[in-house]
């Protein structure tokens, strides 16, 4: 009878550890890698939803996304909280009609950071 | 029981009886001389149709090396004109010859199709009967039928007459007999009774149309931010749907092949070709009827130009008839601004079938003659989508043009544009062209609006600020990603003396303001709209984009909204 008991104990004491949590780095992506200081990169010309883009920047803070039409009209504007180096992100396209679009990161001055012309798909 | 099931089966297989395993005759409709493609119920009085005896042998102990059909016609319906093109052996020795005012009384002991033994067997004759020929088709060769990969034995040419209203043309051309015989062994096979069957075309019995050669088309005119390949033209003729015909990019259709007969009408009704009534009031109505629209009809109504003076700020009578909707009394009213307003603050004024409702065509010449003095004459003007179709059947083309207008769409931006000559002062008197991915409008002028978009804890949060101190209204359609956001308000910072207006749908947001007071909306006026965020949404990038929008000045002018 014993024997059997020995299995239950060991889950018993299991279920009662404490969970070890880590900070995981995960690689980047090698398609969103930039081997200068700074630099936006997007998985590639096109995108879909919920694809990344890496904005590396020397200097983290505040900055924003805007997105133009192919006519160069704001259609969107966001706001993000940036590290130095790398910032990996999503990019949703639910929300914007298929087209070429053009990309603008900038700072609260309003200077264009980078800019980047894609397809969303 | 078999017996009864068998008796109920039996019509039906002689009916479509073939030979099975000896030859089938048929006669086939081999388009017009001048169009292959032409179908034979298109076929019109004067046209030369083309048909082919065709010869299957389906007997694979013996080759058909001779072949003698009769074909009889109403020469009351048909002449048989021009040379035959026979389709035999080369070397092959073809004949015809023509008996006139004969007809086959056809043998009622065997069916109709079994042409050897109608032919062969006692009980059917030639007899005279005025109005009918028969032609006898025969050829002999030496090597088998059917070198021509079709089965075609011969191929004729009718011209097609009109034989009255009253005539019969049932079974027109026929095939009254048929011998077929091999001739390639010792002594002649002669297909046997049964065995040579007219399949499966025996008659050609087609009452041929008017003979109207005039080529119908329909030109539906609209404004550039109108796909016409999203409406369709349907065709009734004495009031039986015909043909429902989408237009193409240029708004074109043609309709040469459902208008057919000058002794009945035609009518043309135009209607939406996109995917549902609700997707109609999405890209074009709630685009066309908008703020800015009620804010010019107020400017009429009740602003600067006093109450009810009609032409003294809307100058256009497309644009007048547009925004009276109230009564219509022919009058703009502020009961007509009023009733704007309350669709575009959300109550729809339509309700259902907005197609219908709202779309509005009128013949071309009409719409262009248009003016204010017709609208406020009372000047009849037939602004519908059913028109009836009166071609003159002696020109050579006939084109019904059209021209489009949205009710509600005061300022114009939906609809089709009338000639300088018509309106010299063209109301609202544009000088700013905005063209976005959705739609393109002309304004008197721009005015910035900034927008900018956050993550805060689990909400997503859109801010606009207004920019100008000159708008007295103004508008937005906001597209949010649905699928990871849940909309939950809209804040309004617009002053005390602002009508605010915000409805949404699945993923779109319309909102906006309208100051009824003669004043403008307070500078620096903010529009919050705050949503629930998915957990695993952790970038703002994309998450929302601004359709459409739409804003108007203190005279009721449209604005165009640059957004920074």
């Amino acid at each position: 009878m014993k024997k059997y008991l020995y299995p239950f104990m060991a889950l018993a004491l299991t279920g009662c550890m404490r969970d070890i949590k880590e900070d995981v780095q995960y690689p980047i992506e090698q398609s969103l890698t930039i081997n200068e200081a700074t630099g936006l990169k997007f998985e590639g010309p096109s995108i879909s939803d919920a694809s990344q883009f890496n904005f590396k920047v020397e200097t983290g803070g505040t900055y924003y996304i805007v997105i133009k039409d192919h006519l160069k009209n704001t259609i969107s504007k966001s706001e993000i909280k940036t590290n130095i180096g790398d910032n990996v992100l999503r990019f949703y396209t639910n929300a914007i009609p298929d087209g070429d679009y053009f990309i603008e990161f900038k700072d609260p001055q309003d200077n264009v950071i980078e800019s980047n012309k894609i397809t969303i798909q | 029981m078999i017996k009864k099931l068998l008796f109920l089966l039996v019509p039906l297989f002689v009916f479509t009886q073939t030979s099975g395993d000896g030859a089938d005759i048929s006669l086939e409709y081999l388009g017009t001389t001048v169009d292959s493609s032409k179908p034979l119920s298109k076929v019109q009085v004067n046209d030369t149709i083309v048909v082919a005896i065709d010869i299957s042998n389906l007997d694979d102990q013996h080759k058909i090396t001779y072949a003698h059909i009769d074909v009889e016609y109403n020469t009351a319906a048909f002449a048989r004109i021009g040379d035959p093109t026979w389709k035999t052996p080369t070397g092959a020795q073809n004949s015809i010859f023509a008996w006139n005012n004969i007809r086959w009384t056809r043998n009622d002991q065997y069916d109709d199709n079994d042409l050897w033994a109608q032919w062969s067997q006692s009980g059917g004759s030639y007899g005279a009967a005025n109005g009918w020929n028969v032609d006898h088709w025969q050829a002999i060769s030496t090597t088998e039928f059917g070198d021509d990969t079709y089965g075609h034995f011969v191929e004729l040419k009718f011209k097609v007459k009109d034989a009255g209203s009253a005539h019969d043309y049932t079974e027109n051309i026929f095939i009254t007999m048929a011998r077929i015989a091999d001739n390639s062994g010792a002594s002649e096979y002669v297909y046997p009774v049964g065995e040579v069957r007219a399949h499966p075309t025996q008659a050609i019995s087609h009452t041929p149309l008017e003979d109207l050669d005039s080529n119908l088309s329909i030109n539906v005119d609209t404004n550039s931010n109108v796909d016409p390949t999203k409406l369709k033209v349907i065709i009734k003729e004495d009031g039986t749907q015909v043909a429902s015909l989408p237009l193409d990019s240029n708004g074109d259709v043609t309709i040469t092949d459902y208008v057919i007969s000058s002794a009945k009408t035609y009518t043309a009704e135009l209607a939406y070709n996109g995917s549902g009534d609700d997707n109609y009031v999405t890209d074009w109505l709630d685009n066309a009827f908008t703020v800015s629209d009620v804010a010019y009809l107020l400017t009429e109504t009740e602003g600067g130009a006093g109450h009810g003076n009609p032409g003294a700020v809307i100058t256009n009578g497309i644009s007048a008839l547009h925004g009276d909707l109230a009564d219509p009394t022919r009058q703009l009213t502020p009961q007509d601004a009023y009733k704007m307003l309350v669709h575009v603050l959300g109550d729809d004024i339509f309700s259902e079938d907005h197609f219908t409702k709202s779309f509005r065509a009128a013949r071309k010449a009409d719409f262009d003659a248009f003016t204010m003095n017709h609208f406020v004459n009372d000047s009849i003007f037939y602004y519908q989508l059913v028109d009836t179709i009166v071609p003159n059947w002696s020109a050579t083309n006939n084109k019904f043009e059209y021209k489009t207008g949205i009710l509600g769409d005061v300022n114009l931006n939906y609809s089709s544009a009338q000639p300088e000559s018509t309106t010299s002062n063209p109301s609202p008197n544009p000088t700013v062209t905005r063209q976005t991915s959705t739609e393109s409008k002309t304004g008197v002028g721009t005015a910035k609006v900034a927008v900018t978009s956050k993550i805060e804890e689990d909400k997503f949060i859109v801010e606009l600020t207004l920019g100008s101190e000159e708008l007295i209204a103004s508008q937005f359609k906001l597209i949010f990603d649905q699928t990871r956001l849940t909309f939950d308000e809209v804040n309004f910072d617009t002053g005390n003396n602002t009508t605010n207006f915000a409805y949404a749908g699945d993923k779109l947001i319309n909102f906006g303001s309208i100051n009824q007071q003669k004043a403008a909306i307070k500078k620096d006026s903010k529009y919050i709209l705050t949503f629930t965020k998915g957990a695993s949404v952790d970038s703002p990038a994309g998450l929302f984009s601004i359709r459409n929008f739409d804003a108007a000045n203190l005279k009721g002018e449209l604005i165009i909204l640059d957004f920074e």
